[in-house]
């Protein structure tokens, strides 16, 4: 398919009046979009974004500078940028030991010592930066390639471009348990002016209805009963009105919310795996911050199974120090805060990676890491860390990714991004294009421009893929 | 009149198809792109069709200077001929096989140029031609950098040429057509649209019967279904008027503005909160949903409310609300602060730009079509608009801070402050009688003053375990004992007015010492602060007439101009009387504390080692606001501190972080208590400015006098009573306004009410009195009117690359001309509204349109630039725009002639020809359906089912938790302007329904048929339960239907309510 194709779909109408004219005759969650949009073969067909809201420090993770142990205490020898909080320290050395991991031999910190144990499977970008110091618009930036709400979210582009593969399940989910949306709230995971069946939905697996009004109100049969002859009544006003496919498709969005109604239950339904598996993802562990997100990244394994074509795991704030909204945000104490909170993803996520590569499912699923920017390399107060949008690090493995690569770099301290500096646009322009999708044609016109995913920015990162 | 073949570049008129013809027939076997010199009239053709078309629309990126897409360049010919990474563009001779005349027809998925509107078909048949001549092209050399910069069509050739669009041509008058057919034509609407209708052989739908159309107009006009006795005496009705009524009547219901103002708040992306990191909300935002409501209800002429809503603070000759006393036309700009904002904002111009492009953004779309922002960067790619004209618009806008209004009436405003000025005249002869006769008590009252006893003895340490109560008794010994130690501290520092009387102890000698130190201390402060003065990188003296224009204010607390020594304020209750007497300064609170005040400095550069500003007040807000950045909650932007007397305060503790940006100080009253402020001075520069002295020692007129107890207290008696006659006599200077300030402050010269004498009590009570009426000013978001700004213009958008200043005006295409009035927002109000605009009422009447009929005669509703729609009835749209200008700008008028004609009434049924020959009812056949808004949904239902409702568009609209019921149905994300909205299929929408909404309204719609008495059979019920649902009887499949499903197993009433709750025709308008 081709340009021209996604043209012909918005002079249907897509843009502005709305499906009413195009009359699809069916009504699943893909209706809306691009099927299999396809510029280019695809390697992966499904995205995890684990998010890590608040911002991880890449100097104490994935990009450790030695130079910061012999500076430390030292003045910054370069220009201090504005900082969000204004009270800059010293430089300061991580509270973790870097080393060697895997056959790739990357330098890591033992922060996250079960993801160290994938240092094989995962491409590490050392150069990530953001335009943003505050987390809101560093959140929207991230996800939606601008700072404020209002712009499609990576994941509704994701299913505009490429339509859904499960009818009866939302294409783009946000899993949730006992966490907060990041700072911009709900709007980040927004379908902008895409159209509505691209919107992220919030699975919260606290709740026994992870889907808002998704338990039936009624016995399912007694509902039957009614939609039945809801059918026969609305049949007849189709009948009598122009345009009466459009009621039809409607009654059809009635048809696919009663079979989401038993599906979606089945589908979160996590008492059917073995005891093995749940005790990999942490999910039996008396940390119950580490076992909740333990259930997130087994849900998103099983949402990637069903065909799902993006989900975003929640970090949840319970013993960091940062707030709900943005749990990884430490600007006081980092050496406590950065340790919770990277026990509470760190064993998840490495089962998340064997998990789906034992079940084959690593090489069309791409994982995606990242924080909406990094940490300073210099102190806030005496052991905090404030927001460094100019160099740190995401990683990404599976989905045709070459694992064990790492691109880009900071400089001696961490600073800025010296090397092959990329940014959300990038990473975006390479998880498109791992899709099959060419980011550059992934447009939708909308106030008189071509809005694309990356603006008009984005380079596939070509060097990281496999 | 239309050009709808508006690309057509003018210059390509003058080659005729006569030279054409004969090029072809000399050159019958030139099929090769020939190196010879070309003819002249090949010369001729390149130069007149080709080469200007390649120059403005491929040349950008297609060059061999500095772009080269595809590898391929169309500068010259040997480039031209070379191809690009695909090969040859041209085979001469043969168009059909020559990519570039692909790309141009849109084959083969190729589409040039990229991103813009396909060229006419004028420009691709002369491309065809020139191929097929051999593509004779003179450009043998390849071009310089200079060469391509030459070789650009200038900005004036091309605006002019898309000037031509159909939207910038003046509105013009035909007379309606006469319809071939007369299917009951009503209006003049009919006449156009039937006239059109029949030239495709086609009529008017069968008119639709009595109940859909009460049910149509009452949904489109009120937003609600009609209740089932309207519907009966409507349809039952023998009064040949008895349509127009009912249109009349809806228009005049209260529901209307609640209907019409939700889609002006679309327009105008209505938020009441900023987005970002906490979401921070705009204050009384409301304000501007209630004035539309208002504004709507009342049919205030169109072209006020757009002129208020540029400037309807500025306004000379305001709207004035008589019910409620307030300015409505105040609220207008309100939403100029409805943009999203950052929160720990690092870049303040960066944000500057973000929120300003959005007011822009909004404003010219809402109100004339145009994506003016999309010349941010560069001139626009397809409209008419440079980049000046956004840089125009932005100069405008940040001429402005960014704050809240009043917007009580001025009448209201200056409630009782004649009085009180008359009165206040009384009182200050009666306090300074009083007073002068106290000064011959002096010694009992200075010995009275507890806190000039010796040092208060420290409290008892805690104990480790207290009880609630001891807890609290110790917290308010602590408040206590600290305001005694603070203020011993304070007198027994040499700068107050009581430090002298601490010395009566003291030897002679002791005493001549301390006065010379005094003296010494003093006066170096003085140096000190004339010298920071002097040497202040900016100083501004808020006391002299000569920085008037260096600060802005609002409000009925503040005066044009500085007070006088001597000014004070009264309590408005207590026992107390005097709040203070005053040094010369600003002062919001002269007459009430009730009073209310936004003042905000001049934009001032943030430079050297500090910004001070000498200021006091009380419960009101001051904060430094980097590049009219207006947040004020939250740890990252801190307020200043403000104590009850003058104080040099620090502007920010951020002065380094901020360095080299601009910023001015704000500072407002409170709009929940009294409160008040005064500010004096400001200085920005390197040295720290210190409180001046205000000693016995520095108002004495002679110190060497003062040798033991008895001359010190004779010092201060005389002085006392030479400042207590200047007060009275109104020539005070600033030092002897805070000596006595102290003096009544601290009750030693008689400030308690009662013990004043009778005939002055009088005056203070009916002062008093006339305080009493007076209430905190009602507020609204708004724009304070401040310096005006010529904004640069940034190359390529990019604020690091100022270019010289753009002058304030009016879109070039509208014939410019510059602004010279304030920030130039009263005369854009102007211009925006007159006939220069062509824009605004066409646009306006075409939404209309949409929200009547379903879609617009301009289907791009938001845009009429050249990416956006033509009209499909270009005469009806002028006609209509003129018709509603020549009716007072009414909306209602416009309304009801829509809502009137034929074209209105037509059922909503097609036939199998419309299908087939204008499947989107482009020519109004048939009455098109649709699904209802968000509200309306909402509105519908909960009407239906309960009788009433709380309306959905008074649901709180902030931006990070928009209403998950309303964002299902499509209300828009606050973010730009829409007035199309979309309308998606998804099952959120059913599951909320069927799970929530039916099960929750069911039960009350079931009550209600329960409760009507009047039905006494099933059948009866049957037949209430249509009406209310559907307003329209129940046909007898549908009673059927109905009693299969009651006989069925579970079927009952409350479960057939609930199911109908859920139907389509509920949720559509047909």
């Amino acid at each position: 398919m081709s340009t021209s194709h996604i043209k012909r779909r918005q002079f249907l109408g897509l843009g502005a009046a709305g499906l009413a004219w195009a009359a699809l005759s069916k009504p699943a969650f893909g209706q809306n979009s691009l099927r299999h949009l396809g510029h280019h073969p695809a390697k992966a067909r499904s995205v995890i974004f684990c998010y890590m809201s608040g911002g991880v420090s890449h100097v104490d993770s994935f990009d450790p500078k030695p130079m910061l142990n012999n500076m430390h205490g030292k003045t910054m020898p370069v220009a201090i940028k504005k900082t969000q909080f204004d009270s800059n320290g010293k430089i300061f050395k991580s509270p973790w030991k870097a080393d060697r991991y895997g056959d790739c031999g990357r330098l890591m910190t033992n922060l996250f010592p079960h993801i160290n144990q994938c240092a094989d499977d995962i491409a590490v970008v050392r150069s990530m930066t953001a335009k943003f110091s505050e987390h809101a618009q560093g959140n929207f930036f991230m996800h939606t390639g601008f700072p404020f709400l209002g712009h499609p979210s990576a994941g509704a582009w994701i299913n505009y471009g490429l339509g859904s593969l499960n009818e009866n399940l939302p294409g783009h989910i946000i899993l949730k348990k006992k966490t907060k949306e990041p700072h911009g709230g709900v709007s980040i995971f927004s379908n902008g002016f895409l159209p509505a069946t691209t919107q992220g939905s919030f699975f919260d697996l606290m709740s026994k209805t992870p889907v808002p009004d998704i338990k039936n109100a009624r016995p399912l049969e007694e509902q039957r009963h009614a939609l039945d002859f809801l059918k026969t009544l609305d049949s007849g006003f189709a009948d009598r009105i122009a345009r009466g496919e459009d009621v039809m498709s409607s009654v059809q969005n009635y048809e696919t919310a009663f079979r989401m109604q038993t599906e979606v239950p089945l589908v979160t339904d996590i008492s059917n795996e073995p005891e093995h598996i749940k005790n990999a993802y942490g999910l039996n562990d008396k940390d119950t911050v580490m076992a909740n997100y333990g259930h997130q990244a087994l849900m998103a394994r099983k949402l990637v199974e069903e065909g799902v074509r993006f989900v975003e795991l929640s970090c949840s704030n319970f013993k960091g120090d940062g707030q709900a909204a943005n749990p990884w945000d430490q600007h006081g104490n980092i050496a406590h805060g950065h340790a919770e909170m990277a026990r509470q993803v760190d064993q998840p996520i490495a089962a998340l990676i064997s998990d789906l590569k034992q079940r084959g499912l690593l090489d069309s699923t791409l994982i995606v890491f990242t924080g909406e920017f990094g940490r300073t390399p210099f102190s806030q107060g005496s052991n905090g860390r404030d927001h460094n949008p100019y160099g740190f690090s995401v990683w990404l493995a599976g989905g045709g990714i070459q694992g064990g690569s790492t691109y880009g770099a900071t400089d001696e301290l961490g600073y800025h991004a010296v090397e092959d500096v990329s940014t959300a646009y990038d990473l975006w322009a390479t998880v498109l294009h791992q899709l099959g999708i060419n980011h550059e044609k992934l447009t939708y016109r909308y106030s008189g421009r071509d809005m694309r995913l990356t603006d008009v920015h984005g380079h596939v990162w070509n060097d990281i893929l496999s | 009149m239309y050009f709808s073949t508006s690309s057509q570049p003018l210059l390509i008129r003058t080659a005729s198809t006569l030279i054409l013809a004969s090029i072809l027939a000399l050159n019958p076997t030139s099929l090769s792109a020939k190196p010879a010199p070309l003819t002249a009239a090949e010369q001729s053709f390149f130069e007149t069709n080709i080469r200007p078309v390649l120059a403005e629309h491929c040349y950008e990126c297609h060059n061999s200077v500095n772009k080269k897409k595809g590898e391929l360049a169309l500068d010259w010919r040997d480039a031209l001929l070379a191809g690009g990474e695909n090969g040859k563009v041209i085979i001469p001779g043969n168009p059909s096989e020559s990519r570039l005349i692909q790309a141009i027809r849109h084959e083969n998925d190729l589409d040039m140029p990229n991103k813009a509107p396909k060229l006419t078909g004028s420009v691709i048949r002369d491309f065809e031609t020139w191929v097929k001549m051999g593509a004779p092209d003179p450009r043998t050399k390849k071009p310089s950098a200079s060469d391509l910069e030459k070789s650009k069509v200038p900005w004036q050739v091309v605006r002019d040429r898309r000037a031509q669009w159909w939207s910038f041509q003046p509105l013009h008058v035909t007379n309606p057509p006469t319809p071939k057919s007369d299917a009951g034509v009503i209006n003049t609407i009919d006449h156009f649209i039937l006239a059109k209708l029949n030239t495709t052989g086609l009529d008017y739908a069968p008119k639709a019967n009595r109940h859909t159309l009460i049910r149509r107009l009452t949904l489109l006009l009120t937003g609600l279904p009609p209740n089932p006795q309207d519907v009966k005496q409507f349809v039952e009705s023998k009064d040949p008027k008895f349509y127009e009524k009912q249109v009349d009547a809806l228009l005049a219901s209260e529901e209307y503005g609640r209907t019409w103002a939700r889609h002006w708040m679309d327009w105008y992306r209505y938020a009441e909160s900023h987005g970002s990191e906490g979401d921070p909300i705009i204050p009384q935002a409301s304000r501007y949903r209630d004035y539309l409501i208002t504004a709507l209800n009342q049919d205030v002429p169109y072209n006020q409310l757009l002129k208020e809503h540029i400037a309807g603070d500025l306004l000379p000759h305001p709207r004035i609300n008589e019910k409620t006393q307030i300015n409505e036309s105040a609220i207008g700009p309100a939403h100029f602060r409805m943009v999203a904002h950052g929160f720990g904002v690092t870049d303040s111009y960066d944000e500057q730009i973000t929120f300003t492009d959005n007011q822009i953004d909004v404003m010219t779309k809402a109100m004339m079509g145009l994506t003016v922002s999309c010349a941010r960067c560069h001139n626009h790619k397809f409209d008419p608009i440079s980049q000046k004209d956004f840089y125009k618009f932005y100069g405008i806008m940040i001429g402005n801070k960014h704050t809240s209004v009043l917007i009580d009436s001025k009448s209201k405003q200056d409630a009782g402050k004649k009085e009180m000025r008359n009165l206040k005249k009384d009182i200050r002869n009666g306090l300074a009688d009083a007073w002068l006769k106290e000064t011959a008590t002096l010694t009992k009252r200075l010995t009275d003053l507890s806190a000039l006893q010796p040092e208060p003895t420290p409290l008892p340490p805690r104990k480790k375990k207290m009880t609630r109560k001891e807890n609290e008794r110790r917290r308010k010994a602590e408040i206590k004992h600290r305001a005694v130690s603070d203020s011993y501290k304070a007198f027994h520092n040499s700068g107050h007015p009581f430090h002298a009387w601490t010395l009566r102890k003291m030897s002679k000698d002791d005493l001549q010492k301390a006065i010379s130190t005094h003296q010494h201390y003093s006066g170096e402060i003085d140096t000190g602060n004339e010298a920071a003065r002097r040497e202040a990188v900016t100083y501004w003296d808020f006391r002299k007439p000569a920085y008037v224009d260096k600060w802005h204010a609002l409000g009925n607390g503040i005066g044009s101009s500085a007070s006088p020594a001597g000014s004070f304020s009264l309590h408005a209750d207590g026992d107390s009387v005097c709040n203070g007497i005053y040094p010369s300064g600003l002062y919001t609170h002269l007459l009430s504390k009730k009073h209310s005040t936004v003042w905000a400095s001049s934009d001032f550069y943030i430079k050297g080692k500090r910004g001070q500003a000498l200021l006091a007040g009380s419960d009101s807000r001051a904060k430094l606001n980097i590049r009219n950045y207006p947040l004020v909650n939250g740890l990252l932007h801190p307020s200043m501190d403000m104590k009850t007397t003058f104080n040099w305060a620090d502007l920010t503790r951020k002065w380094a972080y901020w360095q080299d940006d601009y910023a001015y100080l704000h500072i407002e009253t409170s709009n929940k208590k009294n409160s008040w402020f005064g500010i004096r001075e400001l200085l920005i520069g390197d040295r720290g400015m210190r409180n001046e002295t205000v000693s016995l020692f520095d108002l004495i007129d002679s110190t060497s006098t003062i040798l033991d107890q008895d001359s010190l207290l004779d010092a201060y008696t005389r002085t006392l009573v030479r400042t207590i006659g200047n007060w009275k006599n109104g020539i005070m200077t600033d030092k002897e306004a805070a000596f006595l300030d102290a003096f009544v402050r601290w009750g030693v010269l008689e400030n308690s009410l009662t013990k004043l004498p009778a005939p002055l009590q009088i005056k203070i009570k009916s002062y008093r009195k006339f305080e009493s009426t007076i209430t905190l000013a009602r507020r609204a978001p708004g724009l304070l009117e401040s310096d005006p700004v010529n904004q640069p213009i940034l190359a390529r958008g990019d604020y690091k690359q100022e270019g010289p200043r753009v002058k304030r005006g009016f879109l070039e295409v509208f014939g410019g001309g510059t602004y010279s009035k304030g920030s130039g927002r009263l005369e854009l109000a102007d211009d925006m509204v007159s006939k220069k605009n062509t824009l605004k009422t066409r646009l306006l009447v075409n939404r209309l349109w949409a929200y009547i009929f379903g879609q617009g005669l301009v289907s791009s509703t938001d845009n009429f630039g050249r990416l956006g729609a033509e009209p499909t009835h270009p005469d009806l749209l002028d006609y209509l725009a003129i018709d509603f200008e020549k009716n007072g700008w009414s909306i209602k008028h416009s309304l009801k002639q829509m809502v009137m004609s034929r074209t209105f009434r037509s059922q909503s049924l097609d036939s199998p020809i419309t299908r087939e020959t204008d499947p989107q009812n482009k020519n109004l056949s048939y009455f098109t359906p649709r699904r209802l808004s968000a509200e309306a949904i909402h509105d519908s239902i909960a009407t239906l089912a309960k009788g009433s409702v709380s309306r959905a568009i008074f649901k709180p609209g902030r931006r990070n938790r928009l209403d998950p019921f309303m964002i299902a149905f499509n209300q828009p994300i606050p973010v730009s302007t829409v007035s199309a909205r979309k309308n998606t299929n998804v099952p959120a929408q059913a599951l909320t329904m069927m799970n929530k909404y039916s099960v929750q309204y069911s039960q009350a719609l079931h009550e209600k048929l329960s409760r009507d008495k009047s039905i006494t059979t099933a059948d009866q019920r049957l037949d209430a339960l249509f009406m209310i649902c559907f307003s329209r009887p129940i046909t007898q499949s549908e009673r059927e239907h109905c009693e299969t499903f009651l006989a069925g197993p579970k079927g009952n009433l409350r479960g057939l309510c609930e199911a109908l709750l859920n139907s389509k025709e509920i949720i559509y308008v047909y």
